[in-house]
């Protein structure tokens, strides 16, 4: 990283770091440093080898031999490429503003003053801590078309409910279900966030007669952008990456038919299931392209309409 | 820094307005619930139903449809947890994966997000994309490398490399971080600096205090994130003696596992400690600004 | 040791260490290692890392080893998956770090050891008091490579029908007259379904979905050609293979009705492990592995009876089994330790500690589950036909007729009419296992003709193997 030494080469180096500015950046170096030496030992090398290995042909055993851009020439021609490309661009086009809406509002929900409190917020961050398994099974219960709660319930309106997790147009949606209800860190997220708003900024707001609604458009959100900012890059990196939700959904599969083999699968699959670690670390590269360039957009984007966002050239 | 200036953040306003009394009416607070009760009954039935699996038998766990209360109800699901897993020894293993995590979630990674929210630096925005861009690899293809590296260094067999990098912080709670920090007015430090404070007292007497609802919500998510971690305890551990709790549940699960109801009694105990956690720690999301800084 | 054995163990011991030993381990040919006894001088303890199954039962079973080999210490280590996937395993061997000793699944095996990833005992086998005819043919057959033996096959297990003798006698079928082929498989499936106007209340037989034998099963029945002699061509294109998913489809429109609702009805809480629509009684024939009788065990109440699964007009007795073998990694320091350690555990003693460890858990069990009568042990079915003798001597005895005839169809079938898991995949086996899968079940929904299918998962089952091969012999 150049960036650690960044202006000694310019002439006015030493009295640049004798000025204001220059001892402030001295202090953003030493701030940032404890990150940066662990960035520099253990994460920057294995990155770098991963995206490397990409150019490889390496079943994990036996030594990676260079081919080129073959890897990324079979990746054009692979139809799991895009299947599974494309089943996780449903999922994070439905899933990350959903889940945002839906955690946002409940920490609305939660924010208020009410006895037991204490207790409802942790009943509804409850499917975040659940392990995984657990409440696979349970969803698996729930979605069984002929005796699962969730038919059931739709029984009552005499709407004859889809099998759900066996049927191809409905599996995405089961699975997009599961992630907006365990969302709960993405609700404690912004439950902290709102809890940062000064009480007295909305009991001025509220003498000047500002309905909730008003409150919220032009309190609350405004001051929570930086929150909602938080929670869409890290839903966009977070979603292009959905596994274990899945996997123990499907049985590792990403059935039926494939309409659930999210990307991180298939790149699971190649790696471990396949030994074909070159071929899986060219799916990581394409992925982190994709994921950087969005996220590059969004921080780009951000100074339009996130409070207080610092300038991003 | 160009500091938006289509809303004012109002720590001069909050300071001077007296609290008006809270006025709740009873019919009101009915209300409340009426919304709330609904909602978390569907959002905690993943525990009633682990705990309810705890307790079967595996000739009832093996109906379906299932039924939901066990019958016979067998406490004993729970002692005989620890005959397979000594759940109280792998707990003391856990923690010291548990606390190093906690400590760079808190300390190193909020040192590094405090200087991206407020410090001017050369290079600082493309250090910051560096920051994010750590976590958009997927980790199935930098497992290898990385083990390699820590094979380098001799660690492997041992606690060093689920402890060490974590100390150094991530690029998750750096981020989550300098957006919270963001949003507290900086006039307050400009202050304290402007006094001859230094960065670092400033830091730590002045923005950690007015950041203690996201501090919380960071302990809780290093907690679970290291309390769940599977990969790098199974790959890096090679004795027993270091298991951590989610490795002794593998037990339960192995191709001749298959006890379910102790699995999910050893989940539902595993589980517990992070729910305490949750309901304990919560409370300290109510002291935000008006508390814990100006009043203060 | 072949040169290209050499040169693979040089690239594994990344961390350096290990080189020199393994080197020496690989040109010094083991001496007859004379199986230690009470009567040797005090020697120094050895301790060797095991990685295979954690917990109290594994960990009983090493702590009986000192009781054969006093001067052998075996630290046990949980390994995680080794069945789809071999995360420590793999990743500690390419670092050069890996244990002595340790379990493997059966599908991959011969793709690792063809790459070198276990180390050759062929010598100490030859040289020890085994002989080859000890084991299971098939299973120690999925541990050679190219004439070498690589591992030693510790369990397996066979797949047969199951039906359940109250429904039969519910429908007018005779309770003790089995379906035995295919035809009659049909016809006892339709007087089996119950059906509640649209509603599946009871299924008679859904193949492929319920239970765990998939289409391997029927189509070695039929005598379907999985892999040629050299194991470089796959012939899952083989006419037999169309025939065998056609057949399976046409049975899913004449008597199970839409895949799509079949898979719904069970789906993921099968091998989530909650829910056996057999034992459940929610399907009244299964064709699942033998293993299920312990389940049945822990659940009393359901009267059933065990066959060879129905095969077609033509068609031969058939079935498949997997399981796992002990092997030696390429970095163990104590080669011939580890060698005594994988003869133990596969071994008469090994499984006699076994045995005894899982009684006693069988006692916990039935007094923790309050199941009424004694407690009850199926024993796993064991490789080495010495301790398969021996099991059946001790414990066959304690269980009922069921039982007895379930463990007699099994010995059958494993010395005269099984097959394996993994030599009949190849060098791409998991591909080969995933293909298959995706055919049927692109089949089965009507996304594709079983021929399409079976062709589809010809070339991509294909390309793999080929690369596995290319890789190998530029190797």
């Amino acid at each position: 990283m150049a960036a650690t030494t960044p202006t000694l080469s310019t002439p006015t180096a030493r009295g640049f770091w004798k000025s204001l500015r220059g001892r402030e950046a001295l202090s953003f170096y030493l701030f940032i440093a404890p990150w940066t030496l662990g960035f520099l030992a253990f994460i920057l090398g294995p990155i770098l080898a991963s995206l490397a290995l990409g150019f490889t042909q390496y079943d994990i055993i036996l030594p990676a031999k260079w081919v080129g851009l073959k890897n990324f020439r079979d990746l054009i021609a692979d139809p799991l490429f895009r299947i599974s490309l494309g089943n996780t661009v449903y999922i994070v086009l439905m899933a990350v503003p959903l889940g945002m809406v839906v955690s946002f509002l409940i920490a609305l929900l939660l924010n208020q003053k009410v006895r037991g409190m204490a207790a409802y917020r942790t009943g509804y961050f409850i499917p975040s801590i659940v392990p995984a398994v657990a409440s696979a099974a349970l969803w698996l219960y729930l979605l069984q078309p002929q005796w699962g709660l969730v038919n059931g319930f739709l029984d009552l309106f005499g709407i004859k409910g889809p099998t759900w997790l066996a049927s191809t147009t409905w599996s995405k949606p089961s699975i997009i279900m599961l992630m907006v209800w365990a969302s709960g860190g993405t609700m404690i997220i912004y439950l902290a966030g709102l809890q940062d708003i000064p009480d007295t900024l909305y009991e001025a707001a509220s003498i000047d007669g500002a309905s909730w609604l008003r409150r919220l458009v032009h309190v609350t959100i405004p001051l929570m952008t930086p929150t909602i900012f938080f929670t869409l890059v890290m839903g966009i990196i977070g979603t292009f990456q959905v596994f274990s939700v899945v996997f123990v959904l499907t049985d590792g599969m990403g059935g039926p038919l494939n309409s659930t083999l999210v990307y991180l699968i298939y790149v699971y699959r190649n790696a471990f299931v396949f030994f074909r670690m070159g071929y899986a670390s060219a799916l990581s590269l394409i992925l982190f392209l994709i994921i950087l360039v969005l996220t590059l957009a969004n921080v780009r984007l951000a100074g339009r309409w996130v409070y207080s966002e610092v300038e991003m050239e | 820094m160009a500091t938006d200036t289509r809303v004012q953040p109002a720590p001069a306003v909050a300071a001077a307005q007296p609290r008006p009394l809270r006025r709740r009416s009873g019919l009101m607070a009915v209300f409340r619930h009426v919304i709330l009760l609904p909602g978390v009954v569907f959002f905690v039935i993943p525990l009633v139903f682990m705990v309810s699996t705890s307790l079967k038998a595996l000739r009832q766990i093996a109906l379906f449809p299932p039924e939901l209360i066990p019958n016979p109800v067998l406490w004993a699901n729970y002692p005989e947890v620890f005959h397979y897993a000594p759940m109280h020894l792998y707990f003391v293993n856990t923690l010291f994966l548990v606390l190093p995590a906690i400590f760079g979630a808190v300390f190193t990674s909020s040192l590094a997000a405090y200087a991206f929210a407020r410090l001017r630096a050369p290079g600082k925005n493309a250090i910051f994309i560096v920051l994010l861009s750590t976590m958009m690899v997927p980790a199935f293809v930098t497992m290898i490398p990385t083990y390699i590296l820590f094979a380098k260094l001799r660690w492997v067999g041992g606690f060093k490399p689920l402890v060490i990098p974590y100390l150094m912080g991530s690029a998750f709670f750096v981020f989550l971080l300098r957006q919270f920090f963001l949003t507290i007015p900086r006039e307050l430090e400009d202050a304290a600096f402007i006094d001859g404070s230094s960065r670092l007292r400033t830091f730590t007497g002045i923005v950690l205090p007015l950041a203690k609802p996201v501090l919380a919500t960071v302990t809780i998510f290093a907690f679970m994130a290291s309390w769940n971690e599977y990969m790098g305890p199974l790959i890096y551990l090679s004795n027993k003696k270091q298991y951590v709790l989610s490795l002794g549940l593998q037990v339960f699960t192995d191709a001749y596992g298959g006890e379910w109801g102790l699995l999910m009694a050893a989940s539902t105990m595993m589980v517990a400690p992070v729910i305490l956690l949750f309901f304990f720690a919560q409370k300290h999301f109510v002291t935000g600004i008006t508390m814990s800084g100006l009043k203060g | 040791m072949s040169t290209r054995a050499l040169s693979r163990r040089n690239f594994l011991a990344l961390s350096g260490t290990a080189a020199a030993s393994l080197v020496a381990a690989a040109c010094v040919a083991p001496e007859v290692a004379p199986a230690a006894g009470e009567g040797e001088p005090m020697m120094e303890t050895i301790e060797l890392n095991h990685w295979g199954f954690s917990g109290p039962i594994w960990e009983s079973i090493w702590e009986a080893i000192p009781d054969t080999y006093p001067n052998l210490k075996v630290n046990p280590t949980e390994i995680g998956d080794i069945v789809f996937g071999d995360q420590k395993y793999l990743t500690a061997v390419a670092a050069g770090t890996g244990p002595d000793t340790a379990l493997q699944g059966r599908h991959t095996f011969l793709q690792f050891a063809a790459k070198g990833l276990y180390y050759d005992v062929t010598d100490q086998f030859d040289a020890s008091d085994l002989n080859r005819d000890d084991y299971t043919p098939v299973q120690l057959n999925e541990t050679v490579w190219e004439g070498k033996i690589y591992g030693l096959p510790w369990d397996t297990d066979v797949r047969f029908l199951y039906w359940n003798r109250d429904h039969f006698a519910e429908v007018g079928l005779d309770p003790d007259q089995p379906p035995t082929t295919w035809a009659e498989l049909e016809e006892y499936t339709d007087k089996l379904n119950i059906r509640d106007g649209d509603e599946v209340v009871r299924y008679g037989f859904v193949p492929y979905l319920y239970g765990n034998s998939w289409m391997w099963l029927w189509a070695f029945q039929a005598g379907a050609p999985s892999l040629s002699d050299d194991k470089r061509t796959v012939l899952c294109d083989d006419q037999i293979w169309i025939d065998t998913l056609q057949w399976l489809v046409d049975f899913y429109d004449n008597y199970v009705g839409d895949f799509e609702s079949a898979n719904s009805f069970q789906q993921g809480l099968q091998s989530a492990g909650l829910g056996l629509p057999f034992v459940a009684g929610k399907t009244s024939m299964s064709a699942t592995g033998s293993w299920h009788v312990g389940d049945l065990l822990r659940s009393p109440g359901v009267d059933y009876g065990t066959a060879p699964a129905p095969i077609p007009a033509g068609g031969m007795k058939s079935t498949w089994s997997c399981g796992f073998s002990i092997i030696m990694a390429p970095g163990s320091e104590h080669p011939e330790e580890a060698f005594q350690v994988m003869r133990w555990f596969t071994g008469t003693p090994g499984w006699d500690a076994l045995a005894t460890a899982d009684v006693a858990e069988a006692k916990r069990t039935w007094e923790r589950e309050q199941l009424e009568g004694d407690p009850k042990f199926w024993p796993r079915l064991a490789c080495y036909l010495p301790a398969l003798e021996h099991l059946e001597k001790t414990y066959l005895p304690e269980l009922g007729e069921i039982e007895n005839s379930t463990w007699a169809l099994s010995l059958d079938a494993l010395r005269n009419w099984t097959h394996g898991c993994g030599s009949v995949m190849g060098l791409a086996a998991l591909q080969y296992w995933v293909e298959m899968d995706n055919a049927a079940r692109n089949a089965l929904s009507k996304q594709m003709t079983p021929e399409e299918a079976m062709l589809n998962c010809k070339t991509l089952v294909q390309e793999a193997t080929d690369q596995a091969w290319e890789s190998i012999d530029n190797a």
